[in-house]
């Protein structure tokens, strides 16, 4: 069993989250039919978790990984395997001593309708980041990348493309890992859906 | 909780008023907890939950700690279940059993209302109980998310009509033709008792329109004057059936003809509170802001004491 700490995968809202009670987060379980399809990728994410720092969008009242088109961008604070979003107590039809947790799966998002400077360990970490670069996060990528940021775009780039953050400070590639021993990227996010 | 005139009311609000309206924080705090104290109450009377499955404090000392994560948790043994004993002959030993036992984990989470927002100079014409209008929506609010997320648990571990589960090997929701009968109602006390545990029903939980056909039953199928009693007075809560009976009007989570068993407490699993149910009280200038919170966690551990029934 290979622990996954607290501080692999996070969000951390470096400017302007929670300011007292009025922040512009949305809280919305993650849709499930992809959770399951998320193979995993070591830890990177581990199979069947949305993990913390991710791009999402709403659709139909569910979360579900990357944005585009007229989505408006957010990002997950918990991962979805978080004990205070749900806990797998194994399957009641299937498993013999199952266990089922008294819960409701939520999970809290920063929606790019807020005004905040963000930093996530999700983020396509080969690439070298320019500040007031944009950034994007297709729903085309490959499950185990959906999610991440990217300063290219798998398509064509904006206005073909929706742009869901713009980078606050430039990251190279060979940059030192930060006092958690991970990468981050710092982003402001924005909502800016492709035109054509 | 006792009902109260009109004019107590009005004594309660000035007095609530003035310990709102005061600039003394102590004032203020006073009038917090007596709205504190007025929503704890309603929470433990008005939801279905709590009733079956009644939260138990747990202190900060009491929870477990994870590598991986620092949400809270508490870990809980099951109570292991041993192999059955054997008659053996002469000159030979016992079989060998190593001990393991399963444990399940409860995990918490915050349940919070909105935040709702009042001008306090509009609380002065308000005759009914300031305290119920603070408290009601959030009240209800609170206790449809604790006894909604509750029933979807419960359906989740019994997986569907005619599923054979395998903890226990039985059918735990189960479909009985022909209706509210004298012979169905006791039928359906069945479904639990045939799991291996033999655990009896402790507690059933039916809405308030299937509860009418408990109480067609006449003299010869009730017994002695209860038929009398509940045709004169209407359903109290009562024992029936060597069970508690609760009567919800949520029917929308809790669909008529269908009754949901409950064994006792004990064996069903856990339930933790780790903050009651409290209000955030702020006034800032005029403007009153108010929200209610709790951090609770349940499991369900032993899937043997639940049972749902479905009468067609």
């Amino acid at each position: 069993m290979v622990v996954r700490q607290m501080t692999r995968h996070r969000l951390n809202p470096v400017k302007g989250w929670p300011t007292g009670l009025g922040a512009v987060d949305k809280t919305a379980p993650f849709n499930a039919t992809e959770l399951a399809s998320i193979t995993g990728s070591g830890q990177d994410p581990p199979a069947g978790v949305a993990v913390a720092g991710r791009c999402v969008h709403l659709v139909a009242g569910e979360f579900k990984l990357g944005a585009e088109a007229f989505e408006m961008a957010g990002w997950i604070f918990p991962n979805s395997d978080d004990y205070d979003v749900t806990i797998d107590g194994g399957d009641p039809a299937t498993d013999p001593g199952a266990f089922v947790s008294v819960n409701t799966p939520n999970l809290v998002a920063l929606m790019a309708a807020g005004s905040y400077e963000l930093e996530t360990t999700e983020f396509n970490a080969a690439a070298t980041y320019a500040e007031n670069e944009p950034l994007y996060s297709e729903t085309d990528r490959t499950i185990n990348d959906r999610g991440k940021l990217w300063n290219v775009a798998s398509g064509s780039a904006y206005p073909s493309t929706s742009v869901v953050a713009v980078c606050s400070e430039a990251r190279t590639p060979t940059q030192a890992a930060d006092h958690h021993f991970t990468q981050t990227l710092k982003f402001w996010p924005v909502y800016l859906p492709a035109t054509s | 909780m006792t009902a109260i005139t009109q004019e107590e009311s009005k004594l309660l609000n000035q007095a609530l008023f003035d310990k709102i309206s005061s600039r003394d924080p102590y004032m203020v705090k006073e009038a917090v907890d007596a709205v504190n104290d007025f929503t704890r109450t309603k929470m433990r009377e008005d939801g279905f939950f709590r009733k079956i499955m009644p939260p138990v404090e747990i202190a900060n000392e009491d929870l477990d700690r994870m590598v991986e994560t620092d949400k809270p948790i508490k870990v809980v043994d099951k109570e292991p279940d041993s192999p059955a004993a054997i008659s053996i002959p002469f000159a030979t030993l016992p079989t060998n059993e190593y001990i393991k036992g399963q444990r399940y984990a409860v995990v918490f989470q915050r349940i919070v209302t909105p935040r709702f927002t009042k001008d306090v100079d509009e609380l002065r014409t308000w005759i009914m109980d300031i305290r119920q209008v603070l408290s009601d929506n959030a009240i209800k609010d609170m206790l449809a998310e604790e006894d909604g997320k509750f029933i979807a648990s419960v359906d989740s571990a019994l997986v569907g009509a005619g599923t054979t589960l395998p903890t226990s090997g039985t059918i735990q929701y189960k479909q009985i033709g022909g209706g509210i009968t004298r012979n169905s109602i006791w039928d359906a006390m069945k479904v639990m008792p045939e799991t291996p545990c033999n655990l009896e029903v402790h507690t059933v939980l039916i809405n308030h329109i299937t509860v009418k056909d408990l109480c067609k039953f006449g003299r010869d199928e009730m017994g002695g004057n209860l038929a009398e009693d509940i045709m004169r007075r209407g359903w109290a809560e009562r024992e029936f059936r060597g069970a508690r009976h609760i009567i919800t009007v949520k029917k929308d989570l809790i669909p008529t003809n269908h009754e949901y068993h409950f064994s006792d407490p004990k064996f069903i699993g856990k339930h933790y509170q780790l903050e009651d149910t409290t209000m955030f009280i702020e006034r800032k200038a005029y403007m009153l802001e108010f929200f209610a919170y709790e951090n609770s966690g349940a499991s369900l551990g032993h899937l043997n004491g639940l049972a749902h029934v479905h009468y067609n």
